[in-house]
């Protein structure tokens, strides 16, 4: 306990928290990547892996139990990641230098935005969750379906159709491509994987990760406020959320 | 035939602050018939014989050695540490400079090294970062027959180049959060990769660090500012290092020597 602390207490420590709750949260950004491009299988191909999402390790933990953990995990890691960055700029604006200084643009665009790319991605992350899992906040366009929980599509249209709902997410996609970028290159560098014969991979990396997640996470949102995929059914056609359960169950 | 320029001359703008006096300010002065030969730091010492011939107090800026090798010059020129070029003070030329330029000179302050007077900061955190552990343990028997230690050239060549680290604290004034961790990292990797500095080896890297952190200095960002702004062309993989060298430390403890139980 005695070491944690003093391994908290240095910068070293501090940034290696940054990095472990980075790569948490990297990695479900790539998952959740991933799973978005489900809706371009169509409103029951989505729908139906978002309900396989609370049906990982059903047999053993039961339904929806592991979703929480995922989720928790996930708030903990947000939690400890925001904290700590905040401790850490703290010392570092008391120990900045006290005159103007110029840079020699060694450090990217990325690496000078990452405190305010950070802080526009949690604001983001708080209005998505939001909007999408609890729907508090359900702007949709005229003619589309209200906010429904289980209609994943469906929800997804109805907000994308609003060109600045559209514009907001691709906007907030450009930041998280930003902070993953100098992110994920700086956490190779926090745990000391870094060394210059493969700097290049691991820059080159980090950029192919970060343009992966803008362009699979923005796709969705532009297809849909451009009409490139197919609308979801109508709502009277829609089965019930029980009765695609049972759909679900037959196809197993 | 015109003969080409010899003389130049230029405005300064210096930051003048009192001893013992938090605040201080800009005081411009003209500085005229400077030999185009002239080194920067030659140009202030003109620029002093001026001011002490009219009775005004010297402008205080540190230098020793004036050839590039002890890192005593320390000023942030045009905003730059050391300049435009990636050399120290004293090596930057007045030819480098338009005749009629205005330069900003200021110290190398931030919030670990304050300043004690005009362009003079007190770096003595880098000195204390070293006492707490930049050293070996050698035996004090006879001198040991030279060479007898083999060591591969790249290993030597690789501590070599952290060695360079002069600690002049260009990489501290550069960095936007004032973070020591090139110097600190440097010092930790030149002895990190030779056989004389593994007794110390974990220990050392967890008293430097925690040593660099009292010290006020900031955290690293990978702003990679320090490694542009070095003299020396340290690279910013001595830091990757210290920090793998760090969880290493963390995770199974002190130096390498441990306790010695009999059984």
């Amino acid at each position: 306990m005695n070491r944690l602390q003093t391994f908290y207490g240095t910068s070293i420590g501090k940034k290696i928290v940054v990095a472990i709750t980075g790569v948490i949260m990297y990695g479900f950004v790539i998952g959740h990547m991933l799973g978005n491009l489900k809706a371009f299988g169509g409103a029951t191909a989505l729908d139906q892996y978002a309900e396989m999402l609370r049906e990982i390790g059903k047999a053993f933990l039961g339904h929806g139990t592991f979703l929480w953990i995922a989720r928790i995990v996930l708030i903990a890691a947000v939690i400890g990641h925001v904290t700590t960055v905040i401790l850490l700029s703290r010392i570092n604006s008391a120990s900045q230098p006290t005159r103007t200084i110029r840079r020699r643009n060694a450090s990217t665009l990325a690496a000078k935005w990452m405190a305010i790319s950070g802080t526009l991605v949690l604001l983001f992350i708080i209005i998505h969750i939001a909007q999408f899992t609890l729907g508090w906040i359900t702007p949709h366009a005229s003619g589309t379906t209200g906010f429904e929980t289980g209609m994943v599509y469906s929800n997804l249209w109805g907000a994308f159709n609003i060109w600045y709902v559209a514009l907001f997410y691709v906007a907030m996609m450009a930041m998280v491509c930003l902070h993953v970028y100098h992110g994920a290159w700086s956490m190779m560098q926090t745990f000391g994987l870094d060394a210059p014969d493969r700097n290049a991979l691991i820059r080159g990396s980090a950029a192919a990760i970060a343009i992966s997640l803008f362009i699979g996470f923005s796709a969705v949102p532009i297809a849909m406020l451009t009409n490139a995929i197919s609308k979801p059914p109508a709502m009277d056609e829609l089965q019930s959320a029980d009765a695609s359960a049972i759909q679900i169950e037959v196809i197993r | 035939m015109n003969e080409p320029q010899k003389t130049l001359s230029v405005r300064l703008r210096i930051w003048r602050q009192p001893i013992g006096n938090s605040n201080g300010q800009f005081v411009e002065y003209g500085v005229n018939d400077i030999p185009v030969e002239a080194s920067f730091l030659e140009m202030l010492d003109i620029l002093n014989e001026q001011l002490v011939e009219s009775g005004e107090d010297a402008v205080a800026f540190e230098s020793d050695c004036r050839e590039g090798i002890c890192g005593t010059c320390s000023l942030v020129i045009d905003g730059l540490p050391h300049g435009e070029g990636q050399c120290t003070t004293c090596q930057l030329q007045m030819r480098n400079f338009k005749d009629g330029a205005t330069i900003t000179v200021e110290p190398f302050s931030t919030g670990a090294f304050k300043t004690i007077k005009d362009l003079v900061v007190d770096r003595s955190p880098l000195d204390r970062i070293i006492e707490s552990g930049g050293y070996v343990t050698v035996h004090s028997g006879p001198k040991p027959e030279p060479n007898s230690i083999p060591i591969e050239e790249d290993v030597v060549e690789d501590a070599l180049d952290a060695s360079a680290c002069i600690g002049c604290g260009a990489c501290v004034a550069a960095c936007p959060n004032g973070s020591a961790s090139l110097f600190t990292s440097a010092k930790i990797g030149h002895l990190a990769l030779l056989p004389q500095g593994q007794t110390e080896r974990y220990g050392r890297v967890r008293k430097m660090v925690e040593a660099m952190d009292n010290e006020g200095f900031g955290s690293c960002r990978n702003y990679a500012e320090c490694q542009a702004s070095c003299p020396k062309n340290i690279s910013i993989k001595y830091i990757g290092r210290m920090n793998k060298d760090y969880i290493h430390a963390t995770i199974h403890g002190g130096d390498n020597r441990g306790p010695v139980k009999a059984t």
